[in-house]
Protein backbone atom coordinates (compact mmCIF):
# COMPACT_ATOMS: atom_id res chain seq x y z
CA UNK A 1 0.00 0.00 0.00
CA UNK A 2 0.96 3.32 -0.77
CA UNK A 3 -0.12 6.77 -0.43
CA UNK A 4 -0.24 8.62 -3.76
CA UNK A 5 -1.12 12.34 -4.11
CA UNK A 6 -4.55 13.16 -5.99
CA UNK A 7 -5.79 16.17 -7.57
CA UNK A 8 -9.13 17.16 -5.17
CA UNK A 9 -9.12 20.89 -6.71
CA UNK A 10 -7.56 24.27 -8.12
CA UNK A 11 -6.09 27.36 -6.87
CA UNK A 12 -5.74 30.36 -8.84
CA UNK A 13 -4.38 33.99 -8.83
CA UNK A 14 -5.39 36.67 -10.97
CA UNK A 15 -5.15 40.21 -10.71
CA UNK A 16 -7.34 42.78 -11.48
CA UNK A 17 -6.28 46.31 -10.82
CA UNK A 18 -4.71 47.05 -7.66
CA UNK A 19 -6.07 44.19 -6.65
CA UNK A 20 -4.99 40.22 -6.21
CA UNK A 21 -7.43 37.75 -6.12
CA UNK A 22 -6.48 33.91 -5.06
CA UNK A 23 -9.51 31.65 -5.73
CA UNK A 24 -9.60 27.92 -4.61
CA UNK A 25 -11.95 25.61 -6.08
CA UNK A 26 -13.03 22.13 -4.78
CA UNK A 27 -13.30 19.71 -7.94
CA UNK A 28 -16.98 18.83 -7.97
CA UNK A 29 -17.25 14.87 -6.32
CA UNK A 30 -14.06 15.27 -4.57
CA UNK A 31 -14.52 15.71 -0.54
CA UNK A 32 -11.64 17.53 0.62
CA UNK A 33 -12.31 21.45 0.53
CA UNK A 34 -10.90 22.40 3.76
CA UNK A 35 -7.42 21.36 2.08
CA UNK A 36 -8.16 23.19 -0.71
CA UNK A 37 -8.44 26.19 1.46
CA UNK A 38 -5.60 25.57 3.62
CA UNK A 39 -3.21 25.35 0.15
CA UNK A 40 -4.74 28.40 -1.01
CA UNK A 41 -4.41 29.87 2.06
CA UNK A 42 -0.87 28.69 2.17
CA UNK A 43 -0.20 29.80 -1.23
CA UNK A 44 -1.48 33.80 -0.44
CA UNK A 45 0.30 34.08 2.65
CA UNK A 46 3.94 33.15 1.12
CA UNK A 47 3.21 36.55 -0.88
CA UNK A 48 2.49 38.52 2.20
CA UNK A 49 4.91 40.53 1.73
CA UNK A 50 3.49 42.61 -1.17
CA UNK A 51 0.22 43.15 0.36
CA UNK A 52 -1.39 45.37 3.34
CA UNK A 53 -4.55 43.56 4.03
CA UNK A 54 -5.82 39.99 3.15
CA UNK A 55 -9.75 39.67 2.90
CA UNK A 56 -11.01 36.26 3.17
CA UNK A 57 -14.47 35.30 1.93
CA UNK A 58 -15.34 31.86 3.40
CA UNK A 59 -17.98 29.58 2.79
CA UNK A 60 -21.62 29.92 4.64
CA UNK A 61 -21.76 27.79 7.72
CA UNK A 62 -19.61 26.66 11.22
CA UNK A 63 -18.31 23.54 9.95
CA UNK A 64 -13.75 23.00 9.12
CA UNK A 65 -14.25 25.03 5.64
CA UNK A 66 -15.27 28.18 7.78
CA UNK A 67 -12.77 27.07 10.68
CA UNK A 68 -10.04 26.87 8.11
CA UNK A 69 -10.73 29.93 6.53
CA UNK A 70 -10.66 31.91 9.90
CA UNK A 71 -7.50 30.50 11.24
CA UNK A 72 -4.96 33.33 12.17
CA UNK A 73 -7.79 36.08 11.41
CA UNK A 74 -7.27 39.53 12.80
CA UNK A 75 -11.08 40.75 12.63
CA UNK A 76 -14.13 39.09 11.51
CA UNK A 77 -17.22 40.46 9.86
CA UNK A 78 -20.26 38.57 10.16
CA UNK A 79 -22.55 39.19 7.46
CA UNK A 80 -26.51 38.86 8.72
CA UNK A 81 -30.11 39.74 8.15
CA UNK A 82 -32.90 40.64 10.27
CA UNK A 83 -34.76 37.72 9.56
CA UNK A 84 -35.35 34.68 12.51
CA UNK A 85 -32.94 32.59 10.27
CA UNK A 86 -30.33 35.74 9.48
CA UNK A 87 -30.58 35.96 13.68
CA UNK A 88 -30.07 31.81 13.99
CA UNK A 89 -27.23 31.65 11.94
CA UNK A 90 -25.28 34.84 13.28
CA UNK A 91 -25.48 33.40 16.97
CA UNK A 92 -23.91 30.17 15.54
CA UNK A 93 -20.97 32.12 13.76
CA UNK A 94 -20.73 34.71 17.04
CA UNK A 95 -20.53 31.38 19.19
CA UNK A 96 -17.68 30.13 16.91
CA UNK A 97 -15.88 33.38 16.67
CA UNK A 98 -16.00 32.99 21.04
CA UNK A 99 -14.83 29.53 20.68
CA UNK A 100 -11.81 31.01 18.53
CA UNK A 101 -10.97 34.34 20.41
CA UNK A 102 -11.58 36.33 17.48
CA UNK A 103 -13.07 39.68 17.29
CA UNK A 104 -15.05 40.79 14.85
CA UNK A 105 -18.26 43.08 14.07
CA UNK A 106 -21.47 42.17 12.58
CA UNK A 107 -23.05 43.86 9.33
CA UNK A 108 -27.12 44.08 8.29
CA UNK A 109 -27.92 43.16 5.14
CA UNK A 110 -31.16 43.69 3.85
CA UNK A 111 -32.48 46.08 6.86
CA UNK A 112 -35.74 46.85 5.71
CA UNK A 113 -36.50 42.73 6.16
CA UNK A 114 -37.44 43.27 9.75
CA UNK A 115 -40.19 41.47 11.71
CA UNK A 116 -37.96 40.55 14.53
CA UNK A 117 -35.85 43.61 14.13
CA UNK A 118 -34.50 43.43 17.56
CA UNK A 119 -32.81 40.13 17.65
CA UNK A 120 -29.68 40.71 15.73
CA UNK A 121 -29.06 43.77 17.53
CA UNK A 122 -29.17 41.91 21.01
CA UNK A 123 -27.13 39.17 19.80
CA UNK A 124 -24.28 41.98 18.48
CA UNK A 125 -24.43 43.04 22.44
CA UNK A 126 -24.90 40.02 24.33
CA UNK A 127 -21.61 38.66 22.31
CA UNK A 128 -19.97 41.98 22.55
CA UNK A 129 -19.10 42.12 18.63
CA UNK A 130 -20.71 45.69 17.54
CA UNK A 131 -22.87 46.16 14.81
CA UNK A 132 -20.56 48.47 12.49
CA UNK A 133 -22.52 49.01 9.02
CA UNK A 134 -26.39 48.48 7.93
CA UNK A 135 -27.61 47.97 4.13
CA UNK A 136 -30.79 48.78 3.15
CA UNK A 137 -32.62 46.93 0.33
CA UNK A 138 -30.79 48.95 -2.47
CA UNK A 139 -31.99 47.70 -6.60
CA UNK A 140 -28.94 48.77 -7.32
CA UNK A 141 -27.22 47.00 -5.70
CA UNK A 142 -28.84 43.93 -7.32
CA UNK A 143 -28.79 45.15 -10.63
CA UNK A 144 -24.81 45.46 -10.38
CA UNK A 145 -24.83 42.13 -8.73
CA UNK A 146 -26.68 40.15 -11.47
CA UNK A 147 -24.23 42.03 -14.30
CA UNK A 148 -21.50 41.45 -12.05
CA UNK A 149 -19.71 44.14 -11.49
CA UNK A 150 -19.46 45.38 -7.83
CA UNK A 151 -21.43 47.90 -7.02
CA UNK A 152 -18.85 50.55 -5.84
CA UNK A 153 -17.70 50.21 -9.24
CA UNK A 154 -20.87 50.81 -11.34
CA UNK A 155 -22.84 53.13 -9.18
CA UNK A 156 -20.64 54.52 -6.58
CA UNK A 157 -22.68 57.26 -5.55
CA UNK A 158 -25.46 54.81 -4.61
CA UNK A 159 -26.35 54.99 -0.87
CA UNK A 160 -25.02 51.27 -0.37
CA UNK A 161 -21.56 51.97 -2.18
CA UNK A 162 -21.22 54.93 0.42
CA UNK A 163 -22.03 52.46 3.60
CA UNK A 164 -19.39 50.19 2.01
CA UNK A 165 -16.84 53.43 1.90
CA UNK A 166 -17.75 54.23 5.46
CA UNK A 167 -16.54 50.28 6.31
CA UNK A 168 -13.59 50.33 4.25
CA UNK A 169 -12.34 53.45 6.70
CA UNK A 170 -12.98 51.73 9.28
CA UNK A 171 -11.44 48.51 8.13
CA UNK A 172 -8.21 50.42 7.44
CA UNK A 173 -8.78 52.90 10.49
CA UNK A 174 -8.59 49.23 12.68
CA UNK A 175 -6.15 47.12 10.66
CA UNK A 176 -4.06 49.13 8.71
CA UNK A 177 -3.20 52.40 9.45
CA UNK B 1 -40.81 5.47 -0.07
CA UNK B 2 -39.35 8.38 -2.01
CA UNK B 3 -36.48 10.28 -1.27
CA UNK B 4 -36.13 14.13 -2.46
CA UNK B 5 -33.00 15.74 -1.36
CA UNK B 6 -33.25 19.98 -1.70
CA UNK B 7 -30.00 21.48 -2.86
CA UNK B 8 -28.46 25.25 -4.39
CA UNK B 9 -24.32 24.91 -4.26
CA UNK B 10 -25.26 28.46 -3.18
CA UNK B 11 -26.10 29.34 -0.07
CA UNK B 12 -29.06 31.82 0.82
CA UNK B 13 -31.67 31.57 -2.56
CA UNK B 14 -34.12 29.70 -0.93
CA UNK B 15 -33.29 25.99 -0.32
CA UNK B 16 -35.22 25.54 3.33
CA UNK B 17 -37.98 28.01 2.21
CA UNK B 18 -38.89 25.86 -0.88
CA UNK B 19 -38.44 22.59 1.54
CA UNK B 20 -41.07 24.08 3.94
CA UNK B 21 -43.44 24.87 1.19
CA UNK B 22 -42.91 21.77 -0.65
CA UNK B 23 -43.86 19.99 2.98
CA UNK B 24 -46.60 21.61 3.73
CA UNK B 25 -47.85 21.13 0.05
CA UNK B 26 -47.40 17.91 -0.13
CA UNK B 27 -48.66 16.85 3.39
CA UNK B 28 -52.04 16.66 2.10
CA UNK B 29 -51.25 14.54 -0.87
CA UNK B 30 -49.21 12.08 0.80
CA UNK B 31 -47.39 11.16 4.49
CA UNK B 32 -44.36 13.23 4.34
CA UNK B 33 -41.12 13.27 6.49
CA UNK B 34 -39.00 16.02 6.35
CA UNK B 35 -34.55 15.94 7.44
CA UNK B 36 -32.45 18.95 8.19
CA UNK B 37 -29.05 17.93 6.71
CA UNK B 38 -27.73 21.24 6.87
CA UNK B 39 -26.22 20.54 10.31
CA UNK B 40 -23.77 23.73 10.09
CA UNK B 41 -26.63 26.35 10.20
CA UNK B 42 -29.88 24.39 10.43
CA UNK B 43 -32.89 26.04 10.11
CA UNK B 44 -35.61 24.20 8.09
CA UNK B 45 -37.82 24.26 11.57
CA UNK B 46 -38.02 28.06 11.52
CA UNK B 47 -39.13 28.16 7.70
CA UNK B 48 -41.53 25.39 8.61
CA UNK B 49 -42.69 26.99 12.06
CA UNK B 50 -41.73 23.23 13.75
CA UNK B 51 -41.77 22.95 17.45
CA UNK B 52 -38.79 21.05 19.40
CA UNK B 53 -40.53 17.57 20.32
CA UNK B 54 -36.58 15.57 21.39
CA UNK B 55 -33.54 15.69 20.95
CA UNK B 56 -30.17 13.95 21.99
CA UNK B 57 -25.97 13.89 21.55
CA UNK B 58 -24.70 11.97 19.19
CA UNK B 59 -21.01 10.58 18.10
CA UNK B 60 -20.71 10.85 14.45
CA UNK B 61 -17.00 11.95 14.91
CA UNK B 62 -13.85 10.24 15.54
CA UNK B 63 -10.04 11.72 16.98
CA UNK B 64 -6.83 10.51 17.94
CA UNK B 65 -6.60 10.65 21.83
CA UNK B 66 -2.80 11.09 23.49
CA UNK B 67 -1.79 8.96 26.35
CA UNK B 68 0.69 11.31 27.59
CA UNK B 69 1.48 9.30 30.11
CA UNK B 70 2.98 6.76 26.98
CA UNK B 71 3.58 9.13 24.71
CA UNK B 72 7.72 9.46 24.63
CA UNK B 73 7.36 12.71 22.13
CA UNK B 74 8.90 11.67 19.34
CA UNK B 75 6.81 13.38 17.08
CA UNK B 76 6.20 10.14 14.50
CA UNK B 77 2.32 11.26 14.86
CA UNK B 78 2.68 14.10 13.54
CA UNK B 79 5.07 13.32 10.44
CA UNK B 80 2.02 10.63 9.64
CA UNK B 81 -0.70 12.71 9.39
CA UNK B 82 -1.72 14.32 6.54
CA UNK B 83 -4.32 16.81 8.09
CA UNK B 84 -1.52 18.91 9.29
CA UNK B 85 -3.86 17.94 12.44
CA UNK B 86 -1.14 17.20 14.91
CA UNK B 87 0.99 19.94 16.28
CA UNK B 88 2.96 21.14 19.12
CA UNK B 89 7.17 20.99 19.20
CA UNK B 90 7.82 19.45 22.60
CA UNK B 91 4.48 17.08 22.68
CA UNK B 92 2.21 16.52 19.87
CA UNK B 93 -1.35 17.81 20.47
CA UNK B 94 -4.06 16.84 18.28
CA UNK B 95 -6.45 19.76 16.62
CA UNK B 96 -10.09 18.63 17.10
CA UNK B 97 -11.04 20.03 14.26
CA UNK B 98 -8.51 19.28 11.54
CA UNK B 99 -8.46 15.73 12.85
CA UNK B 100 -10.39 13.63 10.49
CA UNK B 101 -10.48 9.94 13.11
CA UNK B 102 -8.33 7.83 10.19
CA UNK B 103 -6.05 6.70 12.66
CA UNK B 104 -2.23 6.87 11.06
CA UNK B 105 -0.95 8.13 14.09
CA UNK B 106 -2.16 5.40 16.22
CA UNK B 107 -0.49 3.05 14.07
CA UNK B 108 2.63 5.22 13.51
CA UNK B 109 3.09 5.50 17.19
CA UNK B 110 5.66 3.26 18.73
CA UNK B 111 4.39 3.38 22.30
CA UNK B 112 1.07 2.73 21.15
CA UNK B 113 0.22 5.74 22.93
CA UNK B 114 -2.55 7.08 20.55
CA UNK B 115 -6.38 5.34 20.07
CA UNK B 116 -8.75 6.58 18.21
CA UNK B 117 -12.30 7.55 20.22
CA UNK B 118 -15.68 8.39 19.21
CA UNK B 119 -16.46 12.12 20.22
CA UNK B 120 -20.00 13.73 20.15
CA UNK B 121 -19.73 16.72 17.21
CA UNK B 122 -23.70 16.94 17.28
CA UNK B 123 -27.20 16.63 18.51
CA UNK B 124 -30.26 15.20 16.11
CA UNK B 125 -33.14 17.25 16.83
CA UNK B 126 -36.84 15.78 16.33
CA UNK B 127 -39.62 18.58 15.43
CA UNK B 128 -43.23 18.66 14.48
CA UNK B 129 -45.33 20.78 13.45
CA UNK B 130 -49.48 19.93 13.18
CA UNK B 131 -49.32 16.50 11.30
CA UNK B 132 -45.12 16.59 9.76
CA UNK B 133 -42.76 15.06 11.24
CA UNK B 134 -39.27 16.90 11.33
CA UNK B 135 -35.52 14.87 11.99
CA UNK B 136 -32.40 17.81 11.80
CA UNK B 137 -28.78 17.48 12.66
CA UNK B 138 -27.32 20.13 14.15
CA UNK B 139 -23.28 20.04 14.04
CA UNK B 140 -21.44 21.13 17.75
CA UNK B 141 -19.80 24.67 17.34
CA UNK B 142 -16.01 24.14 16.85
CA UNK B 143 -16.76 20.27 15.84
CA UNK B 144 -15.58 18.64 12.47
CA UNK B 145 -17.06 15.57 10.23
CA UNK B 146 -20.28 17.03 9.11
CA UNK B 147 -20.73 14.52 6.22
CA UNK B 148 -20.93 11.81 9.48
CA UNK B 149 -23.37 13.81 10.81
CA UNK B 150 -25.28 14.78 7.56
CA UNK B 151 -25.39 10.35 7.20
CA UNK B 152 -26.72 9.99 10.42
CA UNK B 153 -29.78 12.34 10.16
CA UNK B 154 -30.53 10.91 7.49
CA UNK B 155 -30.26 7.48 9.08
CA UNK B 156 -32.87 8.48 11.95
CA UNK B 157 -35.28 10.36 9.41
CA UNK B 158 -35.54 7.05 7.91
CA UNK B 159 -36.13 4.99 10.30
CA UNK B 160 -38.44 7.84 11.82
CA UNK B 161 -40.36 8.43 8.45
CA UNK B 162 -40.75 4.44 8.33
CA UNK B 163 -42.22 4.62 11.63
CA UNK B 164 -45.67 7.06 10.58
CA UNK B 165 -45.21 4.87 7.28
CA UNK B 166 -44.44 8.44 4.78
CA UNK B 167 -44.76 7.86 1.23
CA UNK B 168 -42.10 10.95 0.74
CA UNK B 169 -39.28 11.50 2.82
CA UNK B 170 -38.12 15.75 1.99
CA UNK B 171 -34.64 16.39 2.99
CA UNK B 172 -33.69 20.00 3.17
CA UNK B 173 -29.43 19.84 1.71
CA UNK B 174 -26.59 21.93 2.77
CA UNK B 175 -24.89 24.53 0.51
CA UNK B 176 -22.04 24.12 -0.88
CA UNK B 177 -20.73 20.76 -2.81
CA UNK B 178 -18.24 19.62 -0.36
CA UNK B 179 -18.58 16.28 1.98
CA UNK B 180 -22.16 17.26 4.05
CA UNK B 181 -23.45 17.37 0.52
CA UNK B 182 -22.02 14.61 -1.17
CA UNK B 183 -23.72 12.53 2.23
CA UNK B 184 -26.57 14.26 1.51
CA UNK B 185 -27.59 13.46 -2.03
CA UNK B 186 -26.30 9.70 -1.64
CA UNK B 187 -29.12 7.46 -1.83
CA UNK B 188 -31.62 9.98 -3.25
CA UNK B 189 -34.49 9.17 -5.77
CA UNK B 190 -34.44 13.08 -7.10
CA UNK B 191 -32.59 16.39 -6.31
CA UNK B 192 -34.47 19.42 -6.47
CA UNK B 193 -32.28 22.61 -6.87
CA UNK B 194 -32.65 25.93 -6.71
CA UNK B 195 -31.24 28.87 -8.03
CA UNK B 196 -31.84 32.20 -8.87
CA UNK B 197 -30.82 34.49 -12.00
CA UNK B 198 -27.74 35.84 -10.63
CA UNK B 199 -23.97 34.77 -12.04
CA UNK B 200 -22.77 33.49 -8.79
CA UNK B 201 -25.86 31.64 -8.12
CA UNK B 202 -25.58 29.86 -11.60
CA UNK B 203 -22.34 29.06 -11.06
CA UNK B 204 -23.11 27.12 -8.19
CA UNK B 205 -25.37 25.32 -9.49
CA UNK B 206 -23.68 23.91 -12.45
CA UNK B 207 -21.09 22.58 -9.62
CA UNK B 208 -23.85 21.24 -7.53
CA UNK B 209 -25.05 19.48 -10.85
CA UNK B 210 -22.03 17.93 -11.52
CA UNK B 211 -21.84 16.40 -8.19
CA UNK B 212 -25.61 15.21 -8.06
CA UNK B 213 -24.75 13.67 -11.92
CA UNK B 214 -22.00 11.82 -10.13
CA UNK B 215 -24.57 10.17 -8.10
CA UNK B 216 -26.52 9.68 -11.03
CA UNK B 217 -29.24 10.84 -9.13
CA UNK B 218 -32.43 12.47 -11.40
CA UNK B 219 -32.34 16.29 -10.90
CA UNK B 220 -34.60 19.32 -11.78
CA UNK B 221 -33.77 23.25 -11.62
CA UNK B 222 -36.27 25.80 -9.37
CA UNK B 223 -35.39 29.31 -10.42
CA UNK B 224 -36.28 31.65 -7.45
CA UNK B 225 -36.27 35.20 -7.74
CA UNK B 226 -37.22 34.83 -11.70
CA UNK B 227 -38.00 38.12 -12.45
CA UNK B 228 -34.83 39.75 -10.94
CA UNK B 229 -32.85 39.91 -14.44
CA UNK B 230 -34.33 38.38 -17.60
CA UNK B 231 -31.08 37.88 -19.07
CA UNK B 232 -29.80 35.67 -15.77
CA UNK B 233 -33.46 33.93 -16.61
CA UNK B 234 -32.44 33.28 -19.99
CA UNK B 235 -28.56 32.23 -19.12
CA UNK B 236 -30.11 29.30 -16.97
CA UNK B 237 -32.48 28.24 -19.34
CA UNK B 238 -29.82 27.90 -21.67
CA UNK B 239 -27.82 26.00 -19.19
CA UNK B 240 -30.81 23.79 -18.70
CA UNK B 241 -31.28 22.93 -22.33
CA UNK B 242 -27.28 22.27 -23.02
CA UNK B 243 -27.39 19.72 -19.73
CA UNK B 244 -30.47 17.56 -20.56
CA UNK B 245 -28.90 15.49 -23.18
CA UNK B 246 -27.11 14.12 -20.62
CA UNK B 247 -29.99 14.11 -17.58
CA UNK B 248 -33.08 13.93 -16.76
CA UNK B 249 -33.08 17.84 -16.10
CA UNK B 250 -36.43 19.14 -15.97
CA UNK B 251 -37.27 22.56 -14.96
CA UNK B 252 -40.03 24.60 -13.21
CA UNK B 253 -40.18 28.48 -13.24
CA UNK B 254 -41.07 29.54 -9.91
CA UNK B 255 -42.70 33.44 -9.90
Amino acid sequence: LARTPKIVGRTYRSNLGEMTLFTGELSPTAEESARVIRLLKARAFRQAADFDLFIVDTSPGTHCNVIFALEGADHVLAITELSPLGAHDLELILSLLETFSLPGWVVINRAEISGTADQVPALAVSHDTPVKATFPLDNLLVKSYVEATPVVRMFPQSHCSLIFSALAHSVVEKLVA
Amino acid sequence: MKEIVILSGKGGVGKSVLTAALGWQLAGKARVALADTDVDAPNLHLTLGAQLQSGHEIKASEKALIDYGKCSACLQCQETCKFSAIIGNEKPLVLPYSCEGCGACAIACPEQAITIASVTNGRINLFSAETLIMVGGELQIGESNSGMLVDAVKEEARLKAEEIGAEILLIDGPPGIGCPVIAAVQGADFAVTVTEPTPAALHDLARVIQVIHHFQVPVGIVINRADLYAAGKKAICRYAEITTFRSWLKFLVMK
